[in-house]
């Protein structure tokens, strides 16, 4: 007979794959990184590798602009620890990462359901979560960002803060502060989405906060402590708070100019099959004795408050907008588990008294195989909508810049030169992220004549220019394809 | 055998494969054993040697997937920690400061199984 476990962990391991290669598959026409912050975060990466810190400046161009402690140190420690120790290409890291972070998430999401509810919702969910769709504009677990890599985490935070408040174990809670604070070391928006839903579920447990009141003053020195460590970044230098308080604090609205498809509603995100499920799973969650049942629903809520406020007030506090959408698709993905769960027990029970468990299995099957054709099409059809930094002829010609001196600065359009320094470590002029003044430079040099042009690289002492097109000038002399140097 | 025993054999069979893996690489240049060992090095060892010192009681699956997890979380401190050092962070203070952590921890998790054992008999 075969053992029960064996098919729990046959099916798991079968959703592992299924999570991986549905991650990975992303990357089977394209070797390298799809968006401009994968190849900031990789060429973080590079410059740690160069020189030893974590940089607290803007490392592409060499003109060490200032931009405070770097917010999302975490995850550039990781991936540089994981780079090194293991002596993978970083590129090839950066596309293969995604998919591994996705089988962990799935796990992830298996241990937490099942510690919550049962084993048979900690498989949908491991299913679900793997499910999860993403586009450029919606950064999720396709892209190498710290987002992406933050959710197992807020999974894990969230299982030992659980674990913790069920136990009043001294061990959850330690393990609980300590994942908290990497949480806020990789991402930490991620993290502030956490403190709502700990603070309102410690609420509801009154008989908890009477019983750990130390453990939680512990917490909240903890949780000073982290934002004492971000505090300098804010005040390091104008532009820093500035940025903090217009972008970061406020996120008040984006545009479409990329020509990409944003979703501004929550149900054309995540699909009308998601949005209905995860209603079935919020009524099952919050109608069931077990208080522990609602901390999902805790989650998914204090997250739509920032979305409602962005719908109809048009501002969102702390956490912007588009991850706030990210974080309430993610537990409507986890809701929609616990409603499938419902739903397949309520057939059960409603059916089994008037038809065989064959037939019943026969129709779960023919209900749930389109379900799930759909859902895997819809993921489809939101990959199709990924753009490209650099084709994969401009990343073979952009290799030669290995072989050049590692002081010399590169000339080429700010899209292009975002990518240089990741591959190469070599400095450019200007970058997607760069100041005005600078991007403005790089794009008039192309449309410039041979005068301009001088005068452009004497004043950022250019040695190589890499340009998409043909170039006639007497002081460009081709050494590779598209890539000139200055004589 | 102990069945108890397997967890500490796979954490020190992977740890000593990384090292060797380590030396084929920088003697031989041989870079794929390491490309494959680093993984578990870096995204499983440090955070399963902290599950078996503070989880001995969890069943194998879930001890996995929290050693997973906590890799996550311990390196990033870890590195943390030796970006405000002297050393700063490279290969040789990363390799050391991870290797000491898991070498610790499940030093700690193989006495504290073992003192407990004694304490049952």
């Amino acid at each position: 007979m075969i053992n029960k476990q064996a098919i729990v962990y046959s099916i798991l391991g079968a959703i592992c794959i299924f999570s991986f290669i549905v991650t990975f598959s992303v990357h089977s026409g394209y070797k390298i990184p799809y968006h401009v912050d994968e190849w900031t975060h990789a060429g973080y990466v590079v410059e740690i590798d160069k020189t030893g810190h974590v940089p607290d400046y803007w490392p592409f161009d060499g003109e060490m602009r200032k931009t405070g402690f770097d917010l999302e140190s975490g995850f550039h420690i990781f991936h540089y620890t994981l780079f090194k120790l293991t002596g993978i290409d970083l590129m090839l890291l950066t596309i293969f990462l995604p998919a591994l972070t996705a089988v962990i998430t799935s796990l992830m999401a298996f241990i937490f359901m099942r510690m919550i509810f049962d084993e048979k919702i900690g498989l949908i969910s491991a299913f679900a979560v793997a499910t999860i769709k993403t586009n450029v504009t919606l950064l999720g677990p396709m892209f190498f960002v710290p987002v992406a890599f933050a959710f197992p985490l807020m999974l894990l935070t969230a299982y030992l803060f659980l674990s913790a408040v069920e136990s009043s174990n001294k061990k959850y809670f330690l393990l609980c502060a300590v994942s908290f604070f990497a949480l806020a070391l990789y991402h930490p928006t991620s993290a502030m989405a956490m403190v709502i839903p700990f603070a309102a579920y410690s609420l509801m447990r009154r008989e908890f906060i009477l019983k750990n009141w130390k453990f939680l003053v512990f917490g909240a020195v903890l949780l000073f402590g982290i934002f004492l460590f971000y505090t300098p970044t804010f005040f390091q230098n104008p532009y820093a708070l500035a940025d903090f308080f217009n972008r970061r604090a406020v996120y008040s609205g984006f545009s479409d100019e990329s020509g990409v498809e944003i979703f501004f509603f929550l149900p054309s995100f995540a699909g009308p099959l998601i949005t209905v499920l995860s209603a079935v799973g919020a009524y099952i969650c919050l109608t069931n004795k077990n208080k522990r049942d609602s901390f999902i629903v805790l989650m998914f809520l204090a997250n739509l408050v920032w979305i409602l406020t962005y719908y109809y007030f048009n501002f969102s506090y702390f956490i912007p907008y588009r991850r706030a959408l990210l974080y309430v698709a993610e537990m409507m993905y986890l809701l929609a588990a616990v409603g499938i769960a419902g739903i397949i027990s309520f057939a059960y029970n409603l059916l089994k008294k008037r038809m065989s468990l064959k037939l019943l299995i026969a129709i779960i099957v023919i209900c749930c195989v389109p379900a799930v054709i759909y859902q895997t099409a819809t993921l489809d059809k939101f990959t199709k909508l990924f753009y490209t930094e650099i084709s994969d002829e401009d990343y073979n010609n952009i290799l030669f810049f290995n072989s050049i001196d590692e002081d010399a600065t590169i000339m080429c359009l700010p899209q292009v030169c975002h990518t240089i320094f990741p591959i190469t470590g070599r400095h450019v002029v200007s970058t997607m992220m760069s100041i005005d003044s600078k991007s403005r430079d790089s794009v008039m040099f192309f449309d410039s004549n041979c005068t301009v042009k001088q005068d452009i690289l004497n004043k950022y002492s250019v040695e190589y220019v890499y340009s998409g097109k043909n170039m006639s000038c007497s002081f460009l002399n081709p050494v590779s394809a598209n890539i000139y140097r200055i004589i | 055998m102990d069945k108890r025993n397997i967890s500490y054999i796979i954490t020190g069979s992977l740890f000593a494969a990384y090292l060797f893996s380590v030396l084929l690489d920088k003697i031989f240049g041989f870079s794929l054993f390491m490309n494959i060992t680093g993984i578990p090095f870096v995204m499983f060892l440090p955070g399963y040697a902290l599950v078996l010192l503070l989880f001995k009681e969890k069943e194998w699956l879930e001890k996995v997937v929290l050693g997973i997890c906590l890799s996550l979380v311990v390196v990033p401190i870890l590195g943390l920690i030796l970006n405000f050092t002297p050393f700063g962070i490279n290969f040789v203070s990363t390799f050391f400061a991870t290797g000491l952590f898991t070498l610790s921890f499940s030093v700690f998790a193989f006495i504290n199984r073992n003192k407990s054992a004694n304490g049952d008999a």
